[in-house]
């Protein structure tokens, strides 16, 4: 009942129960009076009925307005207070009650809202510590994902299941064999590509015998109380040899919940030990075979002194020939075994060598004062270096030059001196002894405050380097020192690709029936879309006219596995369409006819596709379109994809009904998604992920929780919006 | 009628001392280069000794070594090994085949020369 309704009721009984409880009074009294008193008091209510009937509606309007203070002053503060106190509990501690009516109620207000402040203030306090406490250990995520990542070792983190938690890219790059999940080499078959991912499998790529052994090894270890309960065993994959460490994951009670995999790549120290053995092996043999000669010849020539002249002459050439040969094998042996060195521990990364010189040169001058100055400058290539390392050794050298010289500027170049580059220093005047160089080089490197704990030598031999002092040819030519550093073959480039940008939308496609694919199932339907793992693709085409006989391009895709969408999990492969790529389509996605050339076909690129996807839900932007192209497709590749569907198109219609416009870029906008790559397939990918994750919440407030839901509500507004 | 010594090796710098060695002190001497001419050597003039290099091209000494010894009528042939592999393995594997000796190279005219006197029965 509300309130107006229930003071109205209240005014007409305050009304009629003192009016019917005065009248009854006066009736009885009435009653009560003799004939002759009855006729006395209506003589003088008739005389004086002006003031009886006054006093009344005095007595009536006094009554009346009493009710009303009562009202305002008691009861509706008392209601309020009541509600307002409600609203203080079930929530809003920021709300405060005005205080009104009497006294005693203001005070209760006072008493309720302080106590309201004080649980405000205690609350923040809760807050604060929580928000800090997530910042915190969200640095600590991600300085763990930082660590993670920089490590030379493959790392994987598994539940007992062997369902990937947790990997670096370095154990994607071993596991895999590749950087990117969608792209193939044009030498690897789809079928032999292994995906390493969140909620993926390591039995998909690490032999599940070897995994099962290794648990079997850590569980026995455990149990015995072993102080060391790692598994250790080797892999090939992809022509590496990998050392793996498995080691277990205890929870607080100390039970086997998971294991971590640790991945050493031994490929170069394994080749450079083999190696090594080899020439190690071949030496020896060679050496005791030319001494075995030598001595026999040496020794016959000592015990048969009265040989005929000829064989005498016969032997001594073999030993002539014979030590000749020790010298060469010697020789030989050296220069192998300098070689395969190189693939040592000390972790040498490629560089130019002009590059190299440039870092060198800045460093001089902001280090050491020393200006350098660059003069016939030859690049011979690639180099490889601990560049930290090697910039002090050069920085040192330059240091002892300057105090030795008494010069801070030089002259530098490159030159090619066999498999060698030679970095020069240059200056007019006598060359520096050599006996100096030997001193530098027993020293500690040492720059100021910074050093290293190794000497120059030490430096110059992890490096395989060398140095040596020349005069200059002539009086006037100037001397030098030269640091020899060996070349290598350029390493692998990454490959670069520029796409021009076009704004223009796709028509809506209708004609794929996107809500009866065949993998949908009830145990998916029933499962909250924040659950669920999705592959968000696109692809590009040589045109629009699907049906017509345009064909694929490119397929881009992003994954997303418990509401994240993962960076280092993407598919982004060119394909191959047997067909020239029209100049207006070219001009669209950027992509040409030579960049197509070589690569895979659609066979292929849809099998590897197709495992990507393997037990995610697709969505795209216009589904359709994408679908009805996967399934023009089936008739060649014979690869059917009944996984589930969601289109980012009908959802973001679900959400915003009134608005007309749902292309990709005016949904991004609306949602606040960053607007990149457009019009490449893993660019559109990962922005209709992004506009996916967006739609999440918002579909929730329209309760729309589960995959059935999202489906339902999808149905419901495709239906609206089909145009007939 | 003078013994005859077969020298098995791939080396011809290592041979002609030896031969010449063998010669010097009374042997009659043929050389193979390699397992399979060591193996036809031996079916024509069957020597009395075979100085044997382990690491033929082809057939190996220790295959040319078993071959003798799964003859009935090459029982009599004495074998010394002659090579460039020291190990402890080396030796063992040699004699179990049945060699009679093993020299290791570098060696000394003196070892081989011991050594075939001895197998030989022959006065120094």
């Amino acid at each position: 009942m509300n309130r107006t309704y229930k003071f109205h009721w209240l005014a007409v009984i305050s009304f009629f129960l003192p009016l019917f409880f005065f009248v009854g009074i006066v009736f009885l009294f009435w009653l009560y009076l003799t004939l002759a008193e009855r006729h006395l008091l209506a003589g003088i209510s008739q005389i004086h009925f002006i003031i009886f009937f006054s006093a009344t509606g005095l007595l009536m309007i006094g009554l009346g307005f009493t009710l009303v203070w009562i009202l305002n002053h008691h009861i509706i503060p008392a209601k309020r207070l009541a509600e307002e106190t409600e609203l203080i509990r079930s929530g809003n501690l920021s709300h405060r009650i005005q205080p009104a009516g009497t006294p005693t109620l203001r005070k209760l207000s006072e008493i309720i809202n302080e106590w309201a402040s004080r649980l405000e203030s205690e609350q923040v306090d809760i807050e604060t510590k929580i928000t800090e406490a997530k910042s915190e250990s969200e640095t600590q995520k991600n300085i763990l994902a930082a660590f993670m990542a920089e490590l030379p070792e493959g790392v994987l983190i598994c539940n007992l299941n062997g369902k990937i938690l947790l990997y670096n890219k370095q154990a994607k790059l071993f596991l895999a064999g590749g950087r990117k999940d969608g792209q193939l080499n044009s030498d690897q078959k789809p079928g032999s590509y292994q995906f390493v991912g969140l909620g993926r499998w390591v039995n998909d790529v690490v032999d599940p015998h070897l995994i099962r052994h290794a648990l079997d090894e850590i569980k026995a270890k455990l149990e015995k109380k072993e102080p060391d309960v790692t598994a250790y065993f080797v892999i090939s994959q992809h022509q590496r040899m990998l050392r793996a460490e498995a080691a277990p994951i205890l929870d607080h009670l100390k039970t086997f919940t998971g294991f971590i995999l640790i991945f050493y790549d031994i490929t170069d120290q394994l080749q450079a030990d083999g190696r090594t053995q080899f020439l190690w092996q071949s030496l020896t043999r060679h050496v005791r075979s030319a001494l075995t000669s030598i001595r026999s010849a040496v020794e016959t020539l000592i015990d048969y002194p009265d040989m005929t002249s000829n064989r005498k002459e016969r032997l001594k050439q073999l030993i002539h020939k014979e030590t000749l040969n020790l010298g060469k094998m010697l020789e030989d042996t050296t220069d192998e075994y300098s070689g395969c060195r190189t693939n040592g521990r000390w972790p040498l990364v490629f560089i130019k060598d002009d590059e190299l010189m440039d870092i060198i040169r800045k460093k001089a001058a902001e280090k050491t004062g020393i200006q350098l100055i660059a003069d016939d400058c030859q690049p011979v290539g690639w180099v490889r270096a601990d560049t930290y390392s090697i910039t002090l050794a050069w920085l040192f050298i330059l240091e002892q030059l300057k105090k030795t010289l008494s010069r801070n500027r030089f002259s530098i170049r490159l030159k090619r001196a066999g498999r060698f580059v030679g970095f020069d220093i240059l200056w007019d005047g006598g060359p520096i002894k050599i006996e100096n160089l030997n001193k530098w080089k027993g020293q500690t490197v040492k720059i100021g405050k910074e050093g290293l704990p190794f000497t120059l030598k030490e430096i110059m031999g992890y490096h395989h380097m060398d140095i040596g002092s020349y005069p200059g040819r002539r009086d006037t030519d100037p001397s030098h020192i030269r640091i020899f550093m060996p070349t290598f073959t350029a390493p692998e480039s990454i490959p670069k690709r520029s796409v021009a940008i076009l704004p223009e939308s796709r028509p809506e496609f209708f004609d794929f029936d996107l809500f009866h694919q065949l993998g949908q199932n009830p145990e998916m339907d029933s499962r909250r879309l924040e659950e669920l793992t999705y592959t968000v693709f696109d692809m590009e085409t040589t045109g629009l006219d699907i049906s017509g006989g345009d064909r694929i391009v490119s397929i881009g895709a992003a994954r997303i596995v418990n509401a994240k969408l993962l960076n280092e999990e993407q598919f982004d492969q060119l394909v191959d369409p047997g067909c020239a790529i029209p100049a207006t389509s070219t001009e669209f996605h950027g992509i040409t006819d030579d960049m197509v050339a070589g690569r895979p076909s659609i066979e292929d690129v849809l099998s590897h596709f197709y495992r990507f996807a393997d037990e995610t839900v697709l969505v795209a932007h216009n589904a359709a379109f994408d679908m009805r192209l996967l399934e023009i497709n089936e008739r060649y590749t014979g690869i059917k994809f009944v996984n589930p569907v969601l289109d980012t198109l009908l959802l973001s219609a679900v959400v915003h009904p009134s608005l007309g416009e749902h292309d990709l870029e005016t949904i991004a906008k609306r949602l606040g998604v960053e607007v990149l790559d457009r019009h490449t397939a893993l660019g559109d990918a990962v922005m209709t992920a992004s506009i996916y994750l967006k739609l999440l919440p918002l579909l929730a407030q329209r309760g729309i929780y589960t995959m059935k839901d999202a489906r339902s509500a999808s149905q419901r507004t495709y239906l609206a919006r089909l145009k007939y | 009628m003078p013994k005859t010594v077969l020298i098995v090796d791939d080396e011809p710098n290592i041979v002609v001392p030896i031969e010449f060695l063998m010669e010097q002190n009374g042997y009659s001497v043929l050389v193979a280069g390699s397992g399979e001419e060591a193996l036809e050597i031996i079916a024509k003039y069957e020597p009395d000794l075979v100085l044997l290099d382990i690491m033929l091209p082809g057939i190996d000494g220790y295959e040319v070594c078993e071959i003798i010894r799964l003859s009935p009528k090459w029982q009599k042939i004495k074998i010394i090994f002659l090579t460039a592999k020291g190990r402890d393995v080396d030796v063992a594997k040699g004699m179990v085949l049945g060699a009679d000796a093993y020299v290791i190279k570098p060696f000394s005219n003196i070892d081989i020369l011991e050594n075939v006197r001895k197998l030989l029965d022959d006065p120094p």
